[in-house]
């Protein structure tokens, strides 16, 4: 309120103000000012610029995506795929993966009515090619990955890769079941069996599991083959699988989870009812 | 008479406790660092141990070391070296043989009931194979692992902490306890017959996970984005979830036959 200091500067005010400003300080504020607003427009345009470029990417992006067939996307998908299937390990095998990119579905499939055929028989046979293409390329990567001993992370990767397979014909399979009855590892054994289990609805695998179940000799794989074997119909229960789980139970060095497994499902056969 | 009593019980009490320092001293002066180094950082390094410690490391060699009490050292095989049912002789001076067989390294250790803790310091980037399988194995913890790991073990449990995976691990008895580093990579197979897992995972992992048990029971964290797939008709049969954690990526598989599966995040 009674401020000495404010009460004193007020009433010699004029004695301070003993300084002029320069006579160029009017043309410096306005020089300041002029290249403020230069840069907030310069701002600007490079704030719309972003827009534009990122505008330009979506609608170029969308293009591609509209104008690609089908077909070719699913190979291009998966020829990416495969091309990140190259660890360290696999490298002393004598597979190049320009061989892997030579299986374009561009090269094989022949122009459209260059064999006189009719335009939708060509596209069937593209099609077909392009399939066939697509799983041979695939079954290539997980055999290359099943057959490297040194790593069981990456026969695991095949086996998982194997298992999203729309379809695996009889020769993969038969790898598949390798694995699953001698692989040296338990781990990648039980991937396999899963494999073969998720495929039981085809007609061919009951046999299958019931050869994967008799020559295997891995007591936690037993436990789920026996779980597996136990969900089927007790008809399907043929003699070879009822002799293994008889050998199971007679076995002193069976271990005690395998061996209750094999009773229970010894005692719902209808030998034992 | 009171007094006399609270006396006498003081001393016998602070006499015992001298004792006791006294004798931790003299233990931990007994106790003997004995290492070896081989200059190795590529390539794979296969260890039969039952009791270990392995840990990452920066350097290109790979260094063994063991703490051993003096006291309990042999006198009279002082001169001679160990032997065991492979015809492997101690070659290193810390109860362990370390050969190298077509480029891969092997470690087999001396004494086959009492296996004394080993530590063994890995180079970066080689792959890492234990397999043990004695009824005599203790444990194994691994740490600070940049590179892919398999485990195979009967009685050992076992401790990851800190390791970046692909991991391949299996115990029939022993518990399972892994804590995978922020860049973890897959696929991640964990299998405890009789023992539970335990596995914390980085909170934005990208995995398609499979969890079974038969007869324990399965624990995930709240946090964890995952989407539960049905139980198809072919494997309803037991405790088991299938689930793809934040959209779904690489394969993680945790299974047990007794035990607990609990899924953590950090």
């Amino acid at each position: 309120m009674n401020d000495p200091i404010k009460n004193f500067v007020g009433q010699h005010r004029e004695e301070f103000d003993d300084f002029e400003p320069p006579a160029d300080v009017l043309d410096k504020v306005r020089k300041e000012i002029r290249l403020a607003k230069i840069s907030t427009r310069r701002n600007n345009i490079y704030r719309l610029s972003k827009w534009v470029v990122a505008a330009s990417i979506l609608i170029t992006l969308g293009i591609y995506f509209y104008v690609i067939p089908k077909d070719d996307s699913v190979v291009n998908e998966v020829s990416k795929n495969t091309k990140k299937i190259t660890p360290k390990s696999l490298e002393p095998i004598s597979w190049s993966p320009k061989k892997e990119a030579s299986v374009n579905p561009v090269k094989i499939v022949k122009p459209a009515g260059a064999n006189g055929l009719e335009k939708s028989e060509n596209k069937a046979l593209m099609s077909a090619n392009v399939t066939k293409a697509l799983y041979q390329n695939e079954k290539d990567s997980i055999l290359l990955l099943l057959s490297d001993e040194q790593s069981s992370s990456n026969r695991i990767y095949g086996l998982v890769k194997a298992s999203k397979l729309p379809h695996i014909k009889e020769t993969l399979m038969e790898t598949i079941v390798k694995h699953a009855t001698e692989d040296e590892n338990s781990n990648v054994r039980l991937v396999a069996i899963d494999v073969i289990i998720s495929r039981l609805d085809q007609p061919y695998m009951a046999k299958i599991l019931r050869r994967t179940f008799v020559e295997q000799d891995d007591p936690f794989v037993l436990t789920e083959l026996i779980d597996a074997i136990s969900n089927m119909d007790a008809n399907k229960i043929d003699k070879g699988i009822k002799d293994k789980l008889v050998a199971l139970t007679d076995d002193p060095k069976t271990m005690g989870f395998v061996k209750d497994r094999a009773y229970a499902v010894l005692m719902s056969t209808n030998d034992f009812k | 008479m009171k007094k006399v009593f609270l006396i006498i019980i003081a001393t016998t009490f602070l006499s015992f406790q001298g004792y006791a320092q006294e004798k931790d001293g003299t233990e931990q002066s007994d106790i003997r660092l004995k290492t070896f180094k081989m200059t190795k950082s590529v390539g794979k390094i296969h260890i039969d141990l039952g009791n270990a410690i392995i840990e990452g490391h920066s350097g290109n060699e790979i260094i063994f070391s063991s703490r051993t009490k003096a006291t309990k050292e042999d006198e009279r095989a002082k001169g001679l070296k160990a032997i065991n049912g492979l015809g492997l002789v101690d070659n290193t001076g810390l109860g362990i043989n370390v050969t190298e067989v077509n480029g891969v390294m092997q470690v087999s250790q001396m004494n086959s009931t009492y296996p004394s803790e080993v530590k063994i310091l890995v180079p970066n980037g080689m792959i890492i194979v234990f397999d043990h399988q004695s009824k005599f194995g203790k444990s194994v913890v691994v740490r600070n692992i940049k590179s892919e790991i398999e485990i195979s073990t009967r009685e050992c449990t076992i401790d990851l902490d800190n390791v970046s995976g692909p991991a391949v691990i299996k115990t029939i008895y022993g518990d399972i306890k892994a804590l995978f580093s922020q860049n973890v990579k897959g696929p991640l197979s964990i299998i405890s017959i009789n023992g539970d897992i335990d596995v914390t995972l980085p909170k934005t992992v990208q995995a398609d996970l499979k969890m079974s048990t038969k007869y324990g029971e399965l624990f995930i964290a709240p946090e964890l984005k995952i989407d539960v797939q049905k139980h198809d008709k072919m494997t309803s049969y037991n405790n088991q979830v299938n689930a793809k954690i934040n959209g779904g990526g690489f394969s993680i598989d945790l299974r047990s036959n007794a035990g607990k599966i609990y899924l953590r995040t950090k």
